[in-house]
């Protein structure tokens, strides 16, 4: 056991090589995406498949290897932020990207245990449903260009988490929103799968400014902190030379330097043995635009940006409404980058700058309210889509609103188990639900399945071991982590937002009370039962899929299960007893933002409630709800059993089938009037004073003044010569009076 | 009298154009031994190997100029000539635009079934002038040059001896040309008057005492020189010649003529004031040069705008970049002492005008700014000439712009290659017209020299207009029905393909020749 162990903790490969090589993972996917972009039309179906799926694989293999790299305690990361260096990590610089000023940019890469989990998930699961993909767009003329959209989404993705400053990793962000509309509308001529494409990409730019005004604000912070801290707020001298260096190196946007801010700002201002007090979260920022704020306001402002940065990407309240609409793309683009990836980027973002989050409770306590409300919300609005995408698109939003629940309350281990659990068992569902379209003729409406278990033997089994995963009612991989996420919340507490994880609690139970729910009636109504009568094929026609969709189904089914692993407490915590697998993994990287939560008391976290108890109530709140769910739709559902739903039941399905409205909301109190001021502004500033007046205007006069100039142009050699004459006169002239004056 | 002692080392500056000098010769001895061809008589003789040859030279000189870049700076033949990493640029940049033009050349005159070597040997003899102009050190030797390469275009533009333009065209340039070479030699002469030397490098350490005992002599002097540089680089009020020469000569001398004799009397123009300009008020030759920078620029596109004939305005949009290299060259003078306040003047940005490093880097952006407007005008009056027929020449509509109209629909290469020149010449980004606009508008702002940037921003916008006006006609105007397809050339479509790959590829990765440049910053004796 132990040789076992020796022999995965120790890297087999030399530092230096692993460096050199991480950009390879970006590139691989970036080539296939050229490839496939540039010259596919021309390749053939069978190598533009091959291309795309072994560009991921490869890049997966690349992974691994950097994984159990990483997995080394003798690999080390160094930054000029920290004399120390990192431990279980690898890092690459590549020089300066650009710089302007103080404002510099490095093209940093950086593997550690976060980003190799997310890593290892992205090319995993990419490749497949890259291999899935191959016989879903089997009948697409598009498919070189869907294959290297998704190459070029998978290299953003990677680019993304592997970056190792803010500005690269926003480059990611950009390059996945950027992947993600050009997917979902991928069938373009089709003018509502268009248009959702846009509305993501515009939902996503309001969250997208926000991100950047935050990266802005950070720039900053960081450069009046290195002006105003003093000794006593890094302990040593060293420490702060080693600051003022990074931050002149390595510019203020990276990472680590940020890590150290994190580490160096809250210091109590009673320690402060010299005459000049330190700087801490209280000290108004001395200088700049910023001036006369304290930090704490403004990282607390930061944090609030990033929030609403997050919630565009990873579609929380109140931008979410772009998700659902995202259906639209093709099934295997829902599973990867609406599922699986992308969508998680928010929470990657707050897992990396987790130092950051815990110096700010108020921030804390926005990001697990936003979370809570998400989950709840998305998992009612759930309850009555009949849409088989749709309900798993909600059902999306109210497992992220989870991660987030976790991430607000510090426990940014248990948002990463449940981003890795999540990643698989959804990744599942969807690639399921594409299974069953292609065995039905692309029916998605789920009162119009049925019975659908008969004859697809391999989607069944394996959807109804997600299904399982996802509710709870048996204790696989989703069971655990979901249930690490509401144990962080019950024993946790927000420095001056006590009642906040409560109320967070309760919501969360609820949502996960409506997941078993929701979930159990799609199951259910798809596979169970008898053949709808107005199903759009009989049920002999019904058919498996090939070996190419199957075989990830089962892999992601398999996953779901073997990921009960890092969701169940082996390790040793020493007088806590046992921690989770996945929380003794991410240490290393949440350690600062541990000690700053034990430093600060910005976050209590109790290890009194027991394990035993949050498991218990998870099962048993499952069970009620599957329950419910079988039991509502045996008896009341009115195509099958000839019962008519109760009232008050017709009154909430209407209401949550309409998504309570939001759309309309937002069609009505942001896009209308926006459109309206826009066509004002263009019929009165655009059309009469800038066209007519300036533009037009100055185009007259420049062109009279041209057409002026030309008569001198008089093609008569005497006159050209005499105009020299005189010009030079003028100039001799002129310069005589110059130096006589 | 005893010969100077010279050595092989000396020779060095003069490689390339001893180069281009034997290949012109080639060229000519290849044109007596031709044999008329047994299949169609004599007027029928193969003469493909022409350009080949003329090629194969050019490519000669500018692989010397290259290795010349990387030489150290001296002085040869007793001080007549140097040798920088300055010159060997500008021999390099001269071969880029002859190449170029020996191409277009090639398929121009195949269509105009005039092909005869002593053109090509001409436009060799022309680049070598053109090529001795950088190095010349001596007023004497740079008179010589510029009459080498002013001869050589004169016959050049009047190569095509049918119908009246050409003529009218040659006889305008030689008769304007004479009258700019006499004003150029008086002020020669009024120097050496002054100074009692011709040569550069004695001639400056003169200028404190020659100032001081006649002034009037040394101002005019250098007043008539810059007079006789400036008709050469087409600045406004000595540009009016040529849009009509521009337009009578044949296409691929035009292009000839807006790359390399620009190039060429610019360098000289810098070599002479950067010289002799140390010892002179630095406010009187800024406010010199800024205010034909300023003229020029703005004349210059004003004059475009109206323009229907595509060939003409090339012209005046050759004059506007004249006018844009005249602020790099104008940022060069400005000093500590400059002026305050006025459109002309340093504004508080300036403290002490440019630092020698700065210096060398608006001498770059100079150097720079000619090589892409070498790449991107050549490119231009390729397409231009690649659409002409002879048949239009004489109603004078060969080069309107409706014969543009719908290109992209007939020849889309040549539409889009002549889109990216145009683009460049704009100044619009990813393209190397870009870059080197903002390279020289930079050094300016540096200098202090910020309201005339913004005249020229505003002057390069306002250009824009006629430049896309092109790109518009070829995507946006129907093609005529009845026109016949134009013909192609392989030599013509090779010249399009390496302009529009110079014109892209050095927009996007200037730093591509960035070893070259950082070498190029350097004068000799600067």
């Amino acid at each position: 056991m132990e040789s076992i162990q020796h022999f995965f903790m120790t890297s087999p490969f030399d530092a230096d090589s692993v460096r050199h090589a991480l950009w390879l993972i970006i590139a691989l996917p970036a080539l296939g995406a050229l490839i496939n972009g540039v010259f596919g039309r021309w390749l053939g179906r069978a190598n533009s498949n091959l291309i795309a799926t072994a560009a991921v694989g490869g890049s997966f293999v690349l992974a691994l290897l950097t994984f159990w790299h990483i997995n080394d305690w003798n690999q080390v990361f160094t930054t000029p932020f920290d004399t120390r260096p990192i431990r279980y990590a690898v890092g690459m610089d590549h020089g300066t990207w650009f710089s302007a000023g103080d404002f510099i940019v490095h093209f940093g890469l950086r593997v550690d245990h976060l980003s190799g989990t997310l890593l290892l998930v992205i090319t995993g699961v990419g490749t497949l449903i890259h291999l899935y993909s191959t016989e879903y767009m089997s009948h697409d003329a598009g498919y070189w260009r869907y294959f290297a959209y998704l190459n070029l989404f998978v290299a953003m993705m990677l680019t993304l988490v592997m970056a190792d400053n803010l500005l690269l990793l926003f480059v990611g962000w950009e390059g996945v929103g950027l992947c993600s509309y050009l997917l979902i509308g991928f069938w373009y001529s089709d003018p509502a799968k268009a248009w959702a494409g846009r509305k993501a990409f515009i939902t996503n730019r309001v969250g997208d400014f926000a991100f950047l005004i935050a990266t802005f604000l950070t720039c900053l912070v960081m450069w009046s902190f290195v002006k105003q801290a003093n000794v006593d707020n890094f302990g040593n001298v060293t420490a702060q030379q080693a600051f003022a260096t990074g931050l002149r190196e390595k510019g203020p946007v990276d990472f680590s330097g940020l890590e150290a801010l994190a580490r160096a700002l809250p210091v109590d201002p009673g320690h402060a043995p010299t005459g000049t007090p330190a700087v801490t979260l209280q000290t108004e920022i001395a200088q700049g635009p910023l001036s006369g704020i304290t930090y704490g306001t403004v990282l607390t402002a930061i944090l609030l940006l990033f929030l609403l940065g997050a919630a565009g990407k990873s579609a929380q309240l109140p931008l979410y409404v772009w998700l659902p609409d995202a259906m639209a793309g093709p099934t295997p683009v829902s599973a990867l980058i609406h599922a699986a990836t992308m969508v998680t980027a928010g929470v990657y973002l707050f897992c990396r700058m987790s130092f950051l989050l815990v110096l700010s409770p108020t921030a804390m306590a926005f990001v697990a309210v936003v979370g809570a409300l998400t989950a709840l919300f998305a998992a009612v609005i759930a309850f009555a889509q009949d849409d088989i995408k749709k309900v798993l698109a909600y059902s999306t939003v109210s497992q992220l609103g989870f991660m987030f629940m976790a991430v607000g309350v510090g426990a940014f281990w248990a948002a990463i188990l449940h981003l890795v659990t999540h990643a698989f068992f959804k990744a599942c569902l969807f690639l399921g639900a594409g299974s069953v379209m292609h065995g039905n003729a692309d029916e998605t409406d789920i009162k119009k399945l049925g019975g659908v278990k008969r004859k697809m033997k391999v989607t069944y089994v394996t959807f109804t071991i997600a299904t399982a995963a996802i509710t709870g009612a048996i204790p696989l991989s989703g069971f655990f982590s979901k249930d690490a996420i509401l144990h962080a919340v019950h024993g946790t507490t927000l420095a001056g937002h006590e009642a906040i994880t409560h109320l967070v609690w309760i919501l969360g139970l609820l949502a996960a009370a409506g997941t078993a729910f929701y979930m159990t009636r799609v199951w259910f109504l798809t596979f169970q039962g008898d053949r709808a009568a107005d199903a759009r094929i009989p049920e002999e026609k019904v058919h498996e899929s090939g070996w190419a969709m199957t075989v990830p189904l089962v892999l992601l089914a398999a996953l779901s299960v073997l990921a009960i692993g890092y969701g169940i407490p082996l390790m040793s915590a020493g007088e806590h007893g046992r921690e989770p697998v996945m929380e003794n993994f991410l240490r290393p990287i949440f350690a600062t933002a541990e000690s700053i939560t034990s430093a600060q008391a910005t976050v209590a976290v109790s290890h009194e409630g027991s394990l035993a108890f949050s498991w218990i109530l998870a099962f048993v709140i499952a069970w009620v709800a599957t329950g419910a769910a079988i039991f509502a739709y045996t008896r009341f559902f009115p195509s099958r059993a000839g019962q008519p739903a109760p009232a008050f039941a017709k009154r909430f399905q209407t209401w949550t089938r309409d998504k309570f409205y939001v759309d309309e909301l937002y069609d009505l109190v942001i896009i209308k009037p926006i459109r309206g001021l826009a066509s004002l502004l263009f019929r009165v500033v655009d059309a009469v004073v800038i066209d007519t007046l300036a533009v037009r205007g100055t185009a007259w006069v420049t062109a009279r003044v041209g057409s002026v100039l030309r008569y001198f142009q008089t093609g008569d050699t005497q006159s050209y010569a005499a105009v020299m004459a005189l010009a030079l006169l003028g100039g001799v002239a002129w310069a005589l009076v110059q130096v006589l004056k | 009298m005893t010969l100077p002692d010279v050595t092989f080392a000396d020779f060095h500056p003069i490689l390339p154009a001893l180069i281009l000098m034997l290949g012109g010769a080639v060229l000519l001895f290849a044109e007596v031994f031709l044999t008329p061809s047994a299949h169609h008589g004599p007027a029928h003789v193969s003469r493909a190997h022409q350009p080949i040859i003329a090629l194969v030279f050019t490519a000669a000189a500018a692989l010397v100029s290259g290795w010349l870049m990387f030489q150290p700076a001296r002085a040869v033949f007793l001080g007549f000539a140097v040798l920088d990493p300055f010159s060997a640029f500008l021999s390099l940049t001269v071969c880029v635009g002859l190449g170029l033009s020996v191409l277009i050349a090639a398929g121009f005159l195949r269509h105009r079934k005039a092909e005869r070597g002593e053109f090509y040997a001409l436009m060799l003899f022309g680049a070598a002038g053109m090529s001795l102009l950088g190095v010349s050190n001596e007023l004497v030797v740079l008179f010589i040059n510029i009459e080498v390469l002013s001869v050589s275009t004169y016959a050049l533009a009047a190569y095509l001896r049918r119908g009246p333009r050409p003529a009218e065209a040659a006889f305008k340039y030689f008769i304007l040309g004479a009258f700019s070479s006499a004003v150029l030699l008086y002020g020669i002469s009024l120097l050496y008057g002054a100074t009692g030397t011709t040569q550069l490098s004695a001639m400056a350490p003169q200028m404190s005492a020659a100032l001081a005992k006649t002034q009037g002599l040394v101002y005019l002097g250098l007043g008539l020189l810059l007079g006789g540089l400036a008709f050469k680089v087409a600045a406004v009020p000595f540009h009016m010649w040529t849009p009509d020469v521009y337009e009578g000569a044949p296409t691929p001398v035009t292009a000839l003529m807006s790359a390399g004799v620009k190039a060429a009397a610019f360098a000289a123009l810098v070599r002479v004031f950067l010289a002799l300009g140390h010892n002179l008020d630095s406010h009187l030759l800024a406010t010199l040069f800024a205010f034909l920078a300023l003229a020029t620029m703005v004349i210059g596109n004003l004059l475009a705008i109206p323009q229907r004939n595509v060939k003409r305005m090339l012209a005046y949009s050759s004059i506007a970049h004249a006018g844009y290299v005249l602020l790099g060259v104008a940022s060069l003078f400005v000093s500590g002492g400059a002026p305050t306040g006025g459109v002309l003047g340093a504004t508080p940005l300036a403290t002490g005008g440019l630092t020698a490093a700065l210096r060398q880097d608006a001498v770059r952006g100079i150097l720079f700014y000619l090589l892409a407007y070498t790449v991107s005008a050549v490119g231009a009056f390729g397409v231009v000439s690649a659409l002409e027929r002879r048949e239009e020449e004489d109603r004078g509509t060969a080069w309107d712009l409706d014969r543009f109209a719908g290109l992209v629909h007939r020849r889309p290469w040549w539409a889009v290659a002549m889109t990216a020149f145009m683009l460049s010449l704009g100044g619009i980004p990813p393209l190397v017209g870009f870059m080197g606009k903002l390279l020289i508008f930079k050094s300016a702002v540096d200098a202090g020299l910020v309201w005339l940037a913004v005249v020229g921003i505003l002057a390069s916008a306002a250009g824009a207009y006629y430049y896309l006006r092109v790109v518009v006609y070829m995507f946006m105007r129907p093609a005529p029905e009845t026109g016949v397809l134009p013909e192609r050339h392989g030599w013509t479509e090779a010249a399009l393909l390496l302009s529009t790959a110079a014109v892209v590829v050095l927009g996007i990765a200037p730093g591509l020749i960035s070893s070259w440049l950082s070498q190029a910053g350097k004068l000799f004796g600067q």
